[in-house]
């Protein structure tokens, strides 16, 4: 009985009505008919039910995802009244790929669906602004999108007239991930020249071990490929906190018979529904692989056959100096990447096919037989007699120093234990070791990820039967590249992590906080010699690093929160002393501090289309609400400026100029950006993007934007994965089903590298090592700062919903013995501090920690903390050397695969309890910004 | 008509404690109009105080004999102070020195995120969703003065007529769950209306539709072709909470598994669970053991390359599958 209404019920009612109350109405006595029984009978008056279905109530639905650095790419509707979005909900119509593989749906995650809260926020830019003070003043001037692009783009040839190319980092950042957006920045970039860094590896998420293993780590697996795998290894993996719409797919793996493993140091979301949680010492993990890998190989549980085809494990290396054997040895204008091996069929060596100077492609041995055991020995050109073994027998040996008996004092883990995981993880048939972005920000990941890769080679699990996984592919990208480099021109590529390094000199904190003697004992270098090898790779080109900057344009790069240490932010304005403009959607940290700041468009309010690596959907974005104030599109931000320096440099009489390779010519860069006027906005710019997809074709943007989706059926531009309709998409199939080599110097999955860096650090195969941490520093605790689940890095990390779920204000947390002994109380603050600096927070009591460890979730903005000092004032950080390697085959610098990472988890810390009072007192005292400070 | 009632079951095996429920909820409806402390749906990480903070110990529900229990209001502070923030004041105007809530934060909503019981390194914890529970014998209704909650006899929401309401909040203090809540700018109470302009149009809850870890399934109890007869009267692993407060909960839950915690040498112990049965019986009653077992079973048969309607059914192949409202 829906709907019933007064009007019905005294139509058939009998019930009779008394001529009672104050104003006779006789709507007024209807209402005071007393009622008995609510449970059991009908309730008559049901009408007023139409309040709440009012509220249920909305316009128009357009189709957005967030352009977030998540990998989510999660399509959703929006919802709009008047104008104004209400709010947004999963789509959740991805098809199913197969009927025995769940759906993907419903992806989403709590951050996307607050956003239409978000976006109306008092910290949005709703106009383009001009500082009107000191820099990060606070005190802004609004001004007109004319007069911001004008001066800004007057600037911009000011500093090529004065400086040269080049000088000016125009950086996209991880804030854009979506193609239209992205494509703004980088073709900006591309255009004008400038320096843009690795947004990858300046977040420290190069996957380093990955890439020296098998040539590229944008290769790998949809989260579907999880569901049938027999074993799953989380590694630096917390999906329930942090793959949130894929995290569904580990549980229900899980129940349909895997084994899940969680390693992680504290008792973390993830590890509450695994099979297993290993509770691992920080920046132990590489000993406990090593220890697997030793335990896989003493009791022979490894794959021959797959070593032998698919690895470099067979490649001859000379006794004497430990180099692999190469033809250059064997014969006069021999090349350098063609090895051998020995063939037990035909007894003796073959050259190895495959590598990148062998003619045949090919990893498939027809027959041959390579030896992983014996010695040989082959005369050089000299006529010398040179002794030879396979490198499997350096593997091993070294593999060998590792059970986990001596391992687990290092790793806290019972040597049982890991030897029962080891045996499971090799007996699987499909396993994965499924590693988080955080195993690139310490210092030993490079170590972690190759053992790990090499733990999946020996025992055959790649391809269909699993292996490593991190979460970056290039699927569905090919479009946006063709846009982001306009005929090939490209920006001046710049290292990520070490470019940072470099120009905020984080080596003067590291020398602050890092006990020289201390490092070298910890982790085999100290920093005499990090700096050399720093230095080297620099003035040898291997890594390129650009000097003499004196602007900085950014989108969506919130750079003075991710980076290390508390002056890094002076420096970089002292870098940007020309010019400093934001282009951003709110208020950032960084943004607090330019010159300019220029609203971008948010998420609900710009054509756009983005893909993912997680799984095959183009979702696509359809503007279902108008920018808020003034905001633009980025294509039309950076079409507005490139406009405006069309007509300076026409007026100014510039001409073209050969850049290094390109030639570029201002007077025609708003023509070039715009490909002759054909992309003239955001939805133009989409509809490209869509319909000139070799996968999509035309027609497929109206399509798209019926659905709000696309789905994916091949793979360009990652040929590898040979994506099929009706499978979740694996990695490396074109190597193990193919027999194809892999993207690596030798042509096979990469286990000894010979540079001689490698060697200088007894690097040579895969080994275990330390992290730096608080055994190489004077302060007892390890500060670790693992990525929260209340936002995306800083992207609603300040919205009031989210942090009403949390402690309001930004908190560590801490063990119950530790706050014991420093008189610590949950909720009372905190001072955590070092030689380099301090933080003030909300101390938050959990047992899920050891008592040494202050752990900390990322990403709060600085202007959260009192005093405006952000948790990346106590980090000092470190480069990895052998990242810095850019002459050995694969291992050259190549944006988003290879060159050093920013690493986070490297300082020691100690902490001490404040009252409310001191806290503020200090914080105030002590405020790192020059703003007016009312109490 | 025939008298029928829409269930919930949430598997806590899947929960991994995002809060897209709570999102979703808050913005469908409780981001607004005096609504904005309350949760309808909220998220809770257990042990812990729950929201409000320690709401077991406020009372209400019945006794065994039926009668209804004394219970009381929760306070302000137990709920949580929705913290507001000072954006335009020290990101625009430069007149505040940072970003802080507007009072000092002493508790909020998921306070004891992700804390637990315990020691380390085998303290535990798991997620515990919570929403109206549409009780069959609703200790909100049988409190109202004025007859101004029932239940809708085709469906089993329960629901608070919001023109005969007179804010006394008998009901308030009367839900064992406080899931009842008073919204003092309207002077009425509220509480979670399973979303029936939704169902209405054929549509599942906010909830239970975005919910990511797709740990929902919604249906009739009495459509045997559905998720909720499945799971709980033919699998019977969904246990309602606290089903001892006598009011006859339509939500359900499956209890959740743990890894093995460490002994002293750090060797896994098999004997007994990280999760003490006895905490999980607290909540769920005295067959959480024959349940967990039944997960066990069901998992190995699966792991084996043997059937499980079971694991096929709490896997939910197809998203679409878990809410069935026809």
């Amino acid at each position: 009985m829906k709907n019933f209404t007064r009007r019905d019920f005294l139509k058939t009612s009998s019930a009779t009505t008394l001529a009672l109350g104050a104003a006779g109405n006789a709507w007024g006595l209807t209402r005071l008919e007393p009622i008995s029984d609510t449970l059991k009978q009908e309730y008559p008056y049901r009408a007023w039910e139409d309040i709440y279905r009012k509220e249920y109530a909305f316009d128009t639905v357009g189709f957005a995802a967030h352009c977030v650095n998540c990998h989510g790419n999660c399509a959703f509707e929006i919802k709009v009244k008047d104008g104004i979005v209400m709010r947004e909900e999963q789509i959740a119509q991805y098809p199913q790929v197969a009927d025995n593989i769940p759906d993907t749906n419903p992806r989403g995650c709590q951050k996307g669906a607050i956003h239409s809260q978000a976006m109306y926020d008092d910290d949005r830019i709703r106009y383009p602004m001009k500082r009107a003070g000191k820099r990060g003043e606070g005190k802004w001037q609004r001004v007109s999108w004319d007069q911001a692009a004008d001066e800004i783009a007057e600037k911009i040839l000011d500093i090529h007239e004065q400086y040269g190319p080049g000088k000016i980092l125009s950086h996209s950042g991880t804030g854009v991930m979506s193609s239209m957006r992205l494509a703004s920045g980088y073709r900006f970039a591309s255009l004008l020249g400038g320096v843009l860094e690795d947004a990858i590896t300046d977040v420290g998420d190069g996957q380093s071990g990955q890439t020296l293993a098998t040539g590229d780590a944008l290769q790998n697996v949809t989260s579907d490929a999880w569901f049938d795998a027999d074993y799953i290894i989380n590694s630096f993996h917390n999906p329930s906190v942090t793959r949130i719409p894929d995290a569904h797919y580990m549980w229900e793996a899980k129940y349909n018979g895997a084994r899940i493993v969680s390693v992680s140091p504290d008792y973390n979301p993830t590890a509450i529904h695994s099979d297993l949680w290993l509770n691992i010492k920080p920046g132990a993990d590489p000993f406990m692989y090593m220890s697997m890998i030793q335990v896989i190989l003493e009791e022979k549980l490894w794959d021959e056959a797959f070593v032998k085809e698919q690895t470099d494990l067979v490649l001859l290396v000379r006794d004497d100096n430990r180099k692999l054997l190469r033809q250059s040895d064997l014969q006069a204008d021999g090349k350098q990447d063609i090895f051998y091996f020995w063939d037990t069929k035909s007894k003796k060596i073959v050259e190895a096919s495959g590598s990148m100077g062998s003619e045949d492609k090919t990893l498939a041995l027809n027959g041959k037989d390579p030896a992983l055991e014996g010695s040989y020995t082959v005369k050089d050109l000299q006529g010398n007699e040179i002794k030879l073994q396979p490198s499997f027998i350096h593997m091993k040996t070294e593999a060998m120093k590792y059970p986990p008996e001596k391992t687990q004092d290092d790793t806290g883990i019972n040597a049982n234990v890991v030897r029962e995981e080891a045996r499971k993880f090799a007996k699987a048939k499909k396993a994965f070791i499924i590693s988080g972005f955080a195993s690139a920000k310490v210092l030993n990941g490079i170590y972690l990820q190759w053992a790990q890769v090499m733990m999946c080679a020996i025992t055959g699990h790649m391809g269909e039967r699993g292996g490593y996984a991190s979460p970056f592919s290039q699927l569905g990208f090919e479009t946006t590249f063709v846009l982001a480099f306009p005929d090939g021109k490209m920006p001046r590529f710049e290292c990520g992590g070490l470019g940072e390094y470099m120009h905020g000199q984080k080596i003067i904190e590291a020398r602050q906080h890092f006990n020289n003697e201390k490092l070298k004992a910890r982790v085999g270098f100290d920093l005499d010699e990090m700096e050399e090898i720093i230095h080297h790779s620099i003035k040898t080109k291997q890594m390129p690093v650009y000097e003499g900057l004196v602007a900085g344009i950014l989108t969506a790069d919130n750079k003075f929160v991710r980076n290390k240490g508390p002056k890094y932010r002076e420096r970089l304005l002292e870098v940007f002393k020309e010019l400093f403009v934001c282009v951003d959607v709110r208020m950032t940290s960084t943004a607090q501090w330019a010159d300019y700041v220029l609203p971008a468009a948010s998420h609900y309010e710009a054509w756009d289309v983005r893909t993912s690596p997680l799984h095959r959907h183009a979702n696509l974005f359809t503007a279902p609400s108008k920018p808020i104030g003034e905001a633009k599109p980025d294509w039309l931000i950076m079409s507005l400026i490139t406009k405006k320096m069309q007509e300076k440099a026409i007026a100014r009489k510039m001409t073209a100029f050969q850049d290094g390779p390109f030639l570029r010519d201002y007077t025609k860069i708003h023509d070039e950006f715009t490909m002759g006027g054909m992309l003239t906005d955001d939805k133009a710019v989409t509809q490209f993007l869509v319909d000139n997809s070799p996968q999509f074709g035309p027609g497929s943007f109206e399509k798209g934007i019926k659905k709000g989706f696309l789905v994916h059926q091949s793979s360009p531009i990652m040929p590898a994965a040979k994506v099929q309709a009706d499978k979740p998409i694996h990695s490396w199939m074109q190597q193990t089903e193919d027999k194809l080599p892999y993207p690596t110097l030798s042509g096979r999955l990469t286990f000894y590298c010979d540079h001689e860096l490698y060697q200088k650090l007894d690097s040579s195969v895969p080994t275990a090592r330390f992290n730096a941490g608080p055994e190489a520093s004077d302060y007892p605790y390890t500060f670790y700062t693992p990525h929260t689940r209340w936002g995306i890095h800083t992207t609603w990390r300040a919205n009031k919903f989210m942090m009403r779920q949390q402690r309001g204000e930004p908190f560590v947390y801490v063990s119950p013995k530790m706050a014991k002994t420093k008189g610590i109380t949950d909720g009372g603050q905190v001072r955590v501090f070092n030689a380099i600096g301090e933080f003030f927070a909300q101390a938050k009591i959990t047992p899920g920690i050891r008592d040494n460890q202050v752990m900390m979730e990322h990403a709060w903005e600085n202007y959260q903390f009192k005093g405006n000092k952000g948790l990346n004032q106590v980090v000092a950080t470190l480069i990895q050397p052998l990242e810095t390697v850019g002459n050995w085959g694969h291992l050259k610098f190549a944006p988003f695969r290879w060159n050093p990472n920013s690493l986070s988890n490297e300082s020691g810390v100690d902490i001490e309890a404040l009252t409310d009072e001191q806290a503020l007192e200090q914080a105030v005292a002590r405020n790192d910004k020059p703003a007016q400070v009312k109490g | 008509m025939a008298n029928r009632q829409l269930a919930m079951v949430m598997d806590l095996n899947k929960c991994i404690g995002c809060h897209t429920c709570t999102v979703a909820c808050k913005t469908q409806w409780t981001n607004r109009n005096g609504r904005e402390y309350m949760y309808w749906n909220n998220v809770e990480t257990r042990p812990g105080d729950g929201y409000p903070r320690q709401f077991e110990k406020m009372g209400g529900g019945f006794d065994e004999k039926g009668a209804l229990k004394i219970g009381r209001e929760p306070t302000a502070e137990e709920y949580g102070v929705p913290w507001e923030y000072n954006h335009e004041e020290a990101l625009m105007t430069g007149t505040d020195p940072w970003v802080r809530p507007n009072v000092k934060p002493t508790w909020g909503a998921n306070w004891d995120e992700d804390e637990g019981d315990g020691q380390y390194p085998n303290s535990y914890y798991f997620y515990l969703p919570r929403i109206c529970n549409h009780c069959s014998n609703p200790a909100c209704l049988a409190a109202c003065s004025r007859n101004a909650i029932y239940k809708r006899q085709e469906d089993g929401i329960v629901l608070i007529d919001q023109e005969r309401c007179r804010g006394y909040r008998y009901c308030v203090t009367a839900c064992p769950y406080k899931k009842v809540y008073f919204n003092d700018k309207i002077s009425k109470s509220e509480k979670c209306i399973f979303c029936y302009p939704r169902i209405e149009k054929g549509l599942t809850t906010a909830c239970s539709k975005q919910c990511v870890g797709r740990i929902r399934f919604v249906g009739y109890r009495d459509d045997e072709e559905g998720p909720i007869h499945k799971l709980v009267d033919k699998f019977k692993v969904a246990l309602p909470l606290h089903g001892e407060w006598g009011t006859e909960p339509n939500v359900y839950y499956i209890p959740p598994l743990a890894p093995p915690g460490f002994d002293d040498k750090g060797e896994l112990i098999t004997s007994t669970a990280r999760i003490p049965i006895e905490y999980l019986e607290s909540l769920f009653g005295p067959r959480v053991g024959e349940v967990l077992k039944t997960i066990e079973v069901e998992r190995a048969k699966k792991a084996r390359g043997e059937a499980s309607e079971l694991m096929d059914t709490l896997i939910a192949y197809k998203h679409s599958d878990m809410f069935k409202l026809a």
